[in-house]
C-alpha cells in the first residue's frame, strides 16, 4: 500500500510583475509503506515545495497529493495526527526550552509530558530539554525538530533535510535513528542533499530535476539503471592482463590504473581464473559500481545550482 | 478545539512577553502612585468637615436654582453633585477620581492590547513556527479563532490586573496621604470602567492580530494601527468631517467614556451603543479579511 501518492502535481508561483515560476511540473511519485525513502534533487528542483503540498501547507496548482489514504486537500486534518515532520528547518519558539516546545505542540493532539520526555531520550537531548532552545546549537535544534517530529508516534515522517547542521556523529545518530524508525515499520520519507547518506539510509528514492520525477525505485535499481554492469580488476601489468582478458573472450580495457571488464559481477571467478593462468595475480577485484551520486549528477545535469 | 485552545493558552502564557508587559506595568503604576503620594497630602478633619460642609451648601444652592417659586423644575433639571476635591485643599488625592483615572489609563491598556494581539500572532510567522503549528492542526480558521480567543483571554487578564493593582493601590493612596469617602456609585463607576477599557484594549487585540495574521507581521501591524490614528483619521477629520462618527478614535472615546461624544457635529455624538456596534463591526471585518488570507495563502 502507498502512503504517499501524487498524481500530475503542479505548483506555479505568480508573482506580481515577475514571470511564472514553476516549482513542481507534472510531479508522479508513489511512496510504499515502511522503510526509508530518499527524495532528492538540486535547490530548486522542488523537494521542499512537494514536502510543503504534501502537509498542505501550499496549495497545489494542479494535480492530487494523498497522504496515508487522504486526499490533502480535503481530508488532510484526518490523517496529520499520524504524520511527524520538519519543513526545511525546524521552527521551534527560540525563547521557550525545548520541553516547553514539544508540550504546548503535543497538546494539539492530546500528547502528554511523558511523550515528551521520551523523545527528548531518544534523540539524546534528555539533559538539555530545560534549556531555552536559544543556546541550542544547530544540530540540537535538528535534534529537537526530530523530537517534534515524533511526538506523534507517527506512521509517516516526512523529514526535509533532517541532517542539516549535524557534525559527523550527529550525522551517524540520525542515520541509525532513520534506520531504526523504518525498520518499525515506519516510513520515513527524507529529502537530503548529502547522497551518500541517503545511500546507506534509504531502501528507495526518487530523483527530481525542474519539478518533474526523473528516477525513483529501489536504490540499488537505481543504481543499475545507470551503468555500473562489469568489474574493476587491478594487476601489475595491465597490458598483459587486457591481452589476456581479450584472448578469452572478455571485453577489457585499461583505465587509468585498473582494467575495466564488461561481464556480469557474477563472473569474477571467470577473471581471477584467466589472469591466473596468464600468470597475472589480481590485486583487487570489485564490481564497477556506480554511486548514487553520480546517478545524481547525470540525471540532473543542466539543472541549476547545488544538490539541496 | 479544547486542545488547540489548551495549547494555545499555555504558548501565551510562556511568552516573555506578556511577562514584560505585566511587570513594566505594575512598576509604572507604582511609580506614578508613589509621585501621586509625595504630591498628596492628607488633608485635615477640619477641613474635610468644612469641604463637605461646602458641598452640601452648593449643592443646595444648585437645586433650588431649578426650582421656580412653588418647587416645580423650571427645565431640565441639572446634576448638582459637585465633586469633593473642589472644596478640598488641591493636594489632596480624592477616592473619587479613581474612575477617572481608570480611564485615563485606557490608552495605553488599548496600545498594550494591540501589541500583544500582534505578538501572538506575529511572532508566530517571524519564527516560522506557524509552519509547525499548521503540520499539527492544519485546519487555519480553527488555529485563527484558537489565536484570536487566546489573544482576547490574555489581554482580558492582563488588563484586569493591571488595573485592580491601579485601583487598589490608589485606594492605599486615598487611605494614606488623601481622602476616602467614596460617593455613592463610585464602585459601580470604577466597574464600569474596568469593564468597558478591558473591553476595548480585547478588540484591539483583535484588530492588532487580524492585521499581523494578514500581513505576517508584527512591526506592520504595529506601525498601521499608528499610521491610521495619527494620520488617516486626521486627514478625514479634516476633509470630511461628517465621517468622524465612524472613525475609530472617536467611537473609543465614547467607549471608554461610557459617555456620547463628538469632535465635530455636536446634534450627533457617538453614543456607547453606537461605538460598541462601530467598532464591532471593524474587527468583524478585519477579522474576515485575515481569515480569508490565511485559508488561501500558501504558508511558504
Amino acid at each position: 500500500m502507498a502512503v504517499i501518492t501524487i498524481e500530475g502535481l503542479r505548483k506555479e508561483y505568480r508573482r506580481f510583475r515577475r514571470p511564472t515560476t514553476v516549482a513542481i511540473d507534472g510531479l508522479d511519485l508513489e511512496v510504499p509503506e515502511g522503510g526509508v525513502f530518499g527524495f532528492l534533487g538540486p535547490n530548486g528542483a522542488g523537494k521542499t515545495t512537494t514536502i510543503r503540498c504534501l502537509l498542505g501547507l501550499v496549495h497545489p496548482s494542479a494535480g492530487n497529493v494523498h497522504l496515508l489514504g487522504a486526499d490533502v486537500s480535503r481530508a488532510l486534518p484526518s490523517v496529520i495526527g499520524g504524520v511527524g515532520s520538519i519543513v526545511e528547518s525546524p521552527a521551534l519558539f527560540p525563547r521557550f526550552t525545548g520541553r516547553r516546545n514539544l508540550e504546548i505542540l503535543g497538546r494539539i493532539q492530546g500528547v502528554g509530558r511523558t511523550a515528551v520526555g521520551d523523545v527528548l531520550t531518544r534523540v539524546g537531548l534528555a539533559e538539555r530539554g530545560d534549556d531555552i532552545v536559544k543556546t541550542y546549537s544547530l544540530g540540537m535544534k535538528q535534534r529537537l525538530g526530530i523530537a517534534a517530529a515524533l511526538l506523534k508516534d507517527p506512521a509517516i515522517l516526512i523529514l526535509d533535510e533532517p541532517a542539516n547542521g549535524l557534525d559527523p556523529a550527529g550525522i551517524v545518530e540520525v542515520r541509525g535513528l532513520l534506520k531504526s524508525l523504518g525498520a518499525e515499520g515506519r516510513t520515513v520519507f527524507v529529502s537530503s542533499h548529502i547522497l551518500t547518506e541517503v545511500q546507506h539510509t534509504a531502501d528507495r528514492v526518487a530523483i527530481l530535476a525542474r519539478g518533474k520525477c526523473v528516477a525513483t525505485g529501489p536504490v540499488h535499481e537505481v543504481l543499475a539503471s545507470r551503468g555500473g554492469e562489469g568489474m574493476v580488476a587491478r594487476v601489475e601489468d595491465l597490458a598483459a592482463g587486457e591481452q589476456a582478458l581479450r584472448a578469452a573472450g572478455m571485453a577489457a580495457a585499461v583505465d587509468g590504473d585498473a582494467l575495466r571488464v564488461s561481464v556480469p559481477a557474477t563472473d569474477g571467478a571467470r577473471i581471477t581464473r584467466t589472469l591466473a593462468d596468464a600468470g597475472l595475480y589480481l590485486s583487487e577485484l570489485r564490481p564497477d559500481e556506480v554511486d548514487l551520486e553520480t546517478v545524481f549528477l547525470e540525471l540532473t545535469k543542466g539543472d541549476s545550482g547545488d544538490v539541496g | 478545539m479544547i486542545r488547540l485552545l489548551s495549547a494555545e493558552l499555555l504558548r501565551a502564557r510562556s511568552r516573555k512577553l506578556v511577562k514584560v508587559l505585566l511587570i513594566v506595568g505594575v512598576i509604572g503604576i507604582a511609580v506614578g502612585v508613589t509621585i501621586g503620594a509625595v504630591n498628596s497630602t492628607k488633608p485635615s478633619g477640619a477641613q474635610v468637615a468644612q469641604a463637605l460642609e461646602q458641598r452640601k451648601v452648593q449643592s443646595q444652592r444648585c437645586q433650588r436654582q431649578q426650582l421656580d417659586e412653588n418647587g416645580a423644575p423650571l427645565g431640565a433639571v441639572g446634576d448638582c453633585a459637585a465633586p469633593l476635591r473642589l472644596f478640598l485643599p488641591q493636594n489632596a488625592f480624592d477616592v473619587n477620581d479613581i474612575a477617572d483615572l481608570l480611564r485615563g489609563t485606557s490608552v495605553n491598556l488599548i496600545v498594550i492590547g494591540w501589541l500583544l494581539g500582534a505578538s501572538l500572532a506575529g511572532a508566530e510567522w517571524a519564527a516560522g513556527t506557524m509552519t509547525t503549528l499548521l503540520t499539527w492542526e492544519p485546519r487555519r480558521i480553527r488555529v485563527l479563532f484558537a489565536k484570536l480567543f487566546t489573544a482576547i483571554a490574555t489581554v482580558l487578564v492582563v488588563t484586569v490586573v493591571l488595573q485592580l493593582v491601579f485601583v487598589g493601590l490608589l485606594w492605599l493612596l486615598a487611605a494614606t496621604r488623601g481622602v476616602n469617602l467614596p460617593d455613592p456609585g463610585l464602585w459601580r463607576a470604577i466597574f464600569g470602567s474596568m469593564v468597558r477599557v478591558s473591553a476595548i484594549a480585547s478588540l484591539a487585540a483583535v484588530f492588532g492580530m487580524a492585521i499581523a495574521m494578514y500581513t505576517r507581521s508584527v512591526a506592520a501591524a504595529m506601525a498601521s494601527g499608528f499610521v491610521y490614528l495619527a494620520v488617516i483619521e486626521g486627514l478625514i477629520r479634516g476633509y470630511r468631517p461628517g465621517l468622524a462618527q465612524y472613525l475609530i478614535g472617536d467611537n473609543a472615546i465614547a467607549w471608554v467614556t461610557g459617555r456620547p461624544f463628538t469632535t465635530n457635529d455636536p446634534t450627533h455624538p457617538v453614543t456607547l451603543v453606537h461605538a460598541v456596534v462601530a467598532l464591532s463591526i471593524y474587527a468583524v471585518v478585519l477579522v474576515a479579511a485575515a481569515a480569508a488570507s490565511f485559508r488561501g495563502r500558501d504558508v511558504t
